[in-house]
């Protein structure tokens, strides 16, 4: 048992009061002569010795009640740990949330701010004997423990809210490792957070990672948040139709919480000028999607989706950019259905090539967005040396087999190039057909086809070559079982059969397209074709060599860039965690590439984290669950001295109160039966 | 009616209490309470001629000697001496338990006062009063006499009688009636309080012997009515036993039984023609005389 006042418990002595009294009493109890005890003797032994228990039960009520009350005053608290007072040399680590949700204000006060007044306020009950760390959700610990508490207040007072999202899950574990490290006695966690459900995703790992959770571990969680509405631009989706020259740009938005229904006005900005402005309406919770057309531009493209801002303003505008909408594909092999597929009229979202088998090098390759290889027999090996520093530079492969892939040379020279794959001599088929009735539709590349149905409905399959796919991933399947289409890593894929007709009679039908465009489509976003990005994610951008000096241009101003060259080309990998917006990548003559960084819509559903969630991710530990509103000071007393048992002392105060009365009014009534009785008799 | 006024209140005993002579107290005793009465007590008892005295105003006429106012034209009395038929016992109880008073006099001044009006009283109508003081033995004994001056012996005896000692009633009263051989009266003033079966043989025992006997039972009002209120220990006046005591739990248990108690003695008693008058030391002393005077008239 502890005490959250102990210095009240000099307030015990007012329990001496009774006795004193009572003492007192018994020495003021007069001796009265008497002529003779011989009617008293024996009715006195049994009534008097009644009544001596009476009052000593009394006494014993009454100085029970001074105890409680004291007790009452001192706040005892039930603890498991061994310390009943005092303070204990600690090691804590104060979680912070920093996380993009956290800047959304309340009462004019962003909610980042409390939560640093909160954290400073806990540091002022640690002493020189701690060791303190605090942590941020979106970032590295601050500090370490051997740290002045003072340097690390001036720290915190100095921090800003991220504008990434958070990650708990980490901030814990890493908290964990730090407590485990320790040799201190007591050991802490605080969190100080708005509880927001997307910070806390990947919290159901925490447990296994804290399967050995510190003896005595006590976690003190400040949840600052609230479920209030919030409106955001959720996504934006560029799409450019086959055959189409103008991009179409679908904008969703997005109403978390309950809102008050009605239309809020989105407008697109294209290049910094307004395009266009329309008015979605999600209702009072959902979603609403709107397509906006963006005409075709030469150069780089950049804008972005802006609605009124609310409390949460940072998710109410959202960055979109690319560099080019025609992507670069080469096609080596039987090429002509492929051509005539992905650039019928020269024009398009494809800008095809054709390179001859034998002629794959360095410089083909330039620029080259993916690669289509049809029915090529094998590969030099200066073209593999040329495809390795392509695959590099995360350059895409779509892969037909055919009549004339010499499967010996595959197996040796180029599929162990691709992944963990073969394939088998023999020919498939001769007799009937085959048809893919079967694909993983979890994949992108079959995310825009009608779920159900196959992509590959009508089409017949005559022949093909039976791969293993040893490690690849099968996306799809022929009718008797066999892999149809691997995709041995990310950005190549393998088709079991021709792209030549004579194998099936794909080309020959409507999906042939669709697939081929989907598929390419896939394998070159792994290059350059993505220009939206999260802040605090890795981008790498791949460009030609640029001669001068490359910086990366944003809202924050330039940064000097050091790319490492990949064949012809050059990898940018560049992180950027400060603000949303639109970033060039540049040299003083020209711009490599543009792109757009913005935030992490999870963030903005507030909706929070259910507590036993939290619960269990510290399972074994005590916890306790504050809001702004409590006083630290106490719930940092009852964390560490554990249950306040003031309501339960105060009901049993309450209890020996009304048996203390009851006696009382025993022996009053007693007493008064005596005076009335003899007023009779007087009378 | 002024002068009856005035000997009357000296029947109180809180009055009768200031005064410092006991010889005084027993005459105003004794004349407040024969003022009060319609007719003098003293007739019909002297029969014996002793000496002539000079007629003083307030004389009865009929004493008045006509033969000597014949011869010398002067008016004198006829004194006689009596010659008493009646010879009285005042029993005393001089023990410690007598000490007691609540408030007031203790029971042995009361007894004392009321043992001098009777002994006053008796002396005034020619009988004899001895005196026998006791407390586990007894302690002083004084025969009976009827010569006026046997009044100071008695009155010197009561004016020094202390408290003292523990009760032992039954043996008194035995070893007075082995000692007391002529008829007479037996008058006891005690608060009774020793072995009740013991006392109430003694009495019995003068009854036995013809006796006459009158209880003069006296109490105190505290004794009675136990009106303490706040929690108290008693301590017994003979033994010194301490006994604490919560008189509100046991008051009305107390008065009933020394209610009982007194009931028990009165009933007994009157079986065996034993007069017994309960007294409180708050009590006027006209109850006891009236009780002496009707048990002294059926006597004739």
């Amino acid at each position: 048992m502890g005490f959250l006042h102990p210095s009240y418990l000099v307030a015990a002595l007012v329990a001496l009061v009774p006795l004193v009294i009572h003492l007192l009493h018994r020495q003021r109890v007069i001796v009265i002569e008497f002529p003779s005890l011989e009617f008293l003797r024996r009715l006195m032994r049994r009534k008097t010795r009644r009544f001596q228990l009476r009052q000593l039960l009394l006494l014993i009520l009454r100085i029970l009640i001074m105890l409680f009350l004291a007790l009452a005053l001192a706040r005892p608290t039930l603890t498991g740990t061994r310390v009943v007072h005092g303070h204990l040399p600690t090691t804590a680590v104060i979680i912070l949330d920093n996380s993009l949700s956290m800047m959304r204000e309340r009462d004019g006060e962003e909610l980042f701010e409390i939560a640093k007044r909160k954290a400073l306020e806990l540091l002022d009950y640690f002493d020189a004997s701690d060791e303190v760390y605090v942590t941020l959700t979106g970032g590295k610990p601050v500090t370490g423990g051997t740290y002045r508490l003072e340097d690390l207040k001036r720290e915190v007072a100095n921090l800003r809210c991220s504008k990434i999202a958070g990650d708990m899950a980490t901030a814990i574990g890493e908290a964990l490792d730090k407590l485990r490290a320790s040799s201190l006695a007591a050991k802490e966690i605080y969190i100080i957070s708005d509880m927001q459900k997307g910070d806390w995703g990947g919290l159901e790992a925490v447990p296994e990672r804290a399967t050995d959770l510190p003896q005595d571990l006590r976690v003190m969680i400040v949840d600052l948040g609230d479920e209030s509405p919030n409106a955001c631009v959720k996504a934006i989706n560029l799409r450019l139709p086959v055959g189409e020259s103008s991009m179409q740009m679908e904008v969703t938005f997005q109403q978390f919480g309950r809102a008050n229904p009605g239309g809020r006005v989105a407008e697109v900005y294209l290049r910094d000028r307004l395009l266009d402005r329309g008015v979605f309406s999600p209702g009072e919770v959902g979603s609403e999607t709107r397509t906006f057309e963006i005409p075709s531009l030469n150069g780089p493209v950049w804008g972005e989706v802006a609605i009124a801002e609310d409390h949460l303003p940072v998710d109410d505008r959202r960055y979109f950019a690319y560099s080019s909408p025609r992507r670069r594909i080469a096609v080596v092999g039987d090429s002509y259905y492929i051509k005539m597929a992905l650039a019928p009229r020269g024009e398009g979202r494809f800008n095809v090539a054709e390179i001859e088998p034998g002629a794959i090098n360095d410089e083909t390759l330039a620029g080259i967005d993916a690669l289509v290889i049809s029915n090529v027999a094998r590969f030099a090996p200066l073209e593999i040396e040329a495809l390795t520093s392509y695959l590099e530079s995360g350059g895409g492969i779509v892969m037909f087999l055919g009549d004339a892939t010499d499967v010996g040379a595959y197996n040796r020279k180029l599929l162990p190039l691709l992944g963990d794959l073969s394939i088998e001599a023999a020919r498939v088929g001769g007799g009937g057909f085959y048809t893919i009735d079967k694909v993983a539709w979890d994949h992108p590349i079959f995310s825009k086809f009608k779920r159900g149905e196959s992509p590959f409905v009508g089409v017949n399959f005559y022949s093909f070559l039976k791969i293993v796919p040893g490690q690849a991933r099968v996306l799809a399947w022929f009718s008797d079982g066999s892999p149809a289409l691997v995709e041995p890593r990310q950005g190549i894929l393998i088709f079991a059969s021709s792209a030549d007709g004579l194998w099936n009679d794909l080309v020959a039908t409507g999906q042939f397209v669709p697939i081929l465009h989907e598929a390419l489509g896939y394998v070159s976003s792994q290059v350059s074709l993505r220009t939206s990005y999260l802040l605090g994610e890795e981008i790498s951008l791949r460009a030609p060599r640029a001669s001068g000096e490359v910086v990366l241009d944003g809202p924050t101003g330039e940064i000097r860039q050091f790319p490492e060259a990949v064949g012809q080309m050059q990898r940018y990998r560049i992180k950027v965690g400060g603000e949303p917006g639109i970033y060039f990548l540049k040299t003083q003559d020209e711009t490599l590439a543009v792109f757009a960084l913005n935030v992490d819509v999870r963030e903005s559903d507030f909706t929070k984290v259910e507590s036993g969630l939290v619960r269990s991710a510290f399972d074994g530990a005590q916890i306790g669950f504050f809001s702004d509103k409590d006083d630290l000071a106490e719930g940092i007393s009852l964390l560490r001295q554990g249950r306040d048992l003031l309501k339960y002392i105060l009901w049993i105060v309450l209890a020996l109160v009304v048996a203390e009365s009851l006696i009382a009014a025993n022996l009053a009534g007693l007493l008064r039966r005596s005076q009335i009785s003899d007023a009779l008799e007087h009378s | 009616m002024r002068a009856t006024e005035d000997y009357r209140k000296y029947l109180d005993p809180a009055v009768i209490s200031r005064l410092k002579s006991i010889d005084i107290k027993a005459r105003l005793v004794v004349e407040g309470f024969v003022s009060g009465l319609h007719r003098g007590p003293y007739k019909g008892f002297s029969v014996e001629f002793a000496e002539h005295r000079q007629y003083m105003p307030g004389d009865p006429i009929r004493y008045i000697d006509w033969k000597v106012y014949g011869k010398t034209d002067r008016f004198y009395i006829k004194e006689y001496e009596e010659e008493t038929n009646l010879r009285a016992y005042v029993i005393l109880d001089a023990s410690a338990s007598m000490g007691y008073k609540s408030d007031g006099i203790t029971k042995l001044e009361y007894g004392c006062y009321l043992a001098a009006s009777l002994t006053y009283l008796m002396l005034k109508q020619q009988d004899s009063v001895g005196l026998l003081t006791f407390d586990t033995k007894p302690r002083r004994y004084i025969p009976p006499r009827s010569v006026r001056h046997h009044l100071h012996v008695i009155l010197k005896e009561l004016a020094h009688l202390e408290a003292a000692q523990e009760t032992d009633l039954g043996l008194c009263l035995r070893e007075l009636a082995q000692r007391v051989k002529r008829r007479g009266l037996i008058i006891l003033i005690s608060d009774l309080l020793d072995d009740e079966t013991r006392v109430i043989r003694g009495l019995k025992l003068f009854r036995h012997r013809k006796h006459e006997v009158i209880v003069f039972h006296v109490l105190d009002p505290y004794e009675i009515n136990f009106p303490f209120e706040h929690e108290v220990i008693l301590r017994d006046l003979e033994t010194r036993e301490e006994v604490p005591a919560v008189p509100w739990e046991i008051a009305g248990e107390y008065r009933r039984r020394v209610a009982d108690w007194i009931d028990r003695y009165r009933s007994v008693l009157r079986q065996s023609n034993v007069d017994y008058v309960p007294l409180s030391t708050s009590t006027s002393f006209d109850v006891a005389l009236f009780s002496y005077l009707e048990k002294r008239q059926r006597l004739g």
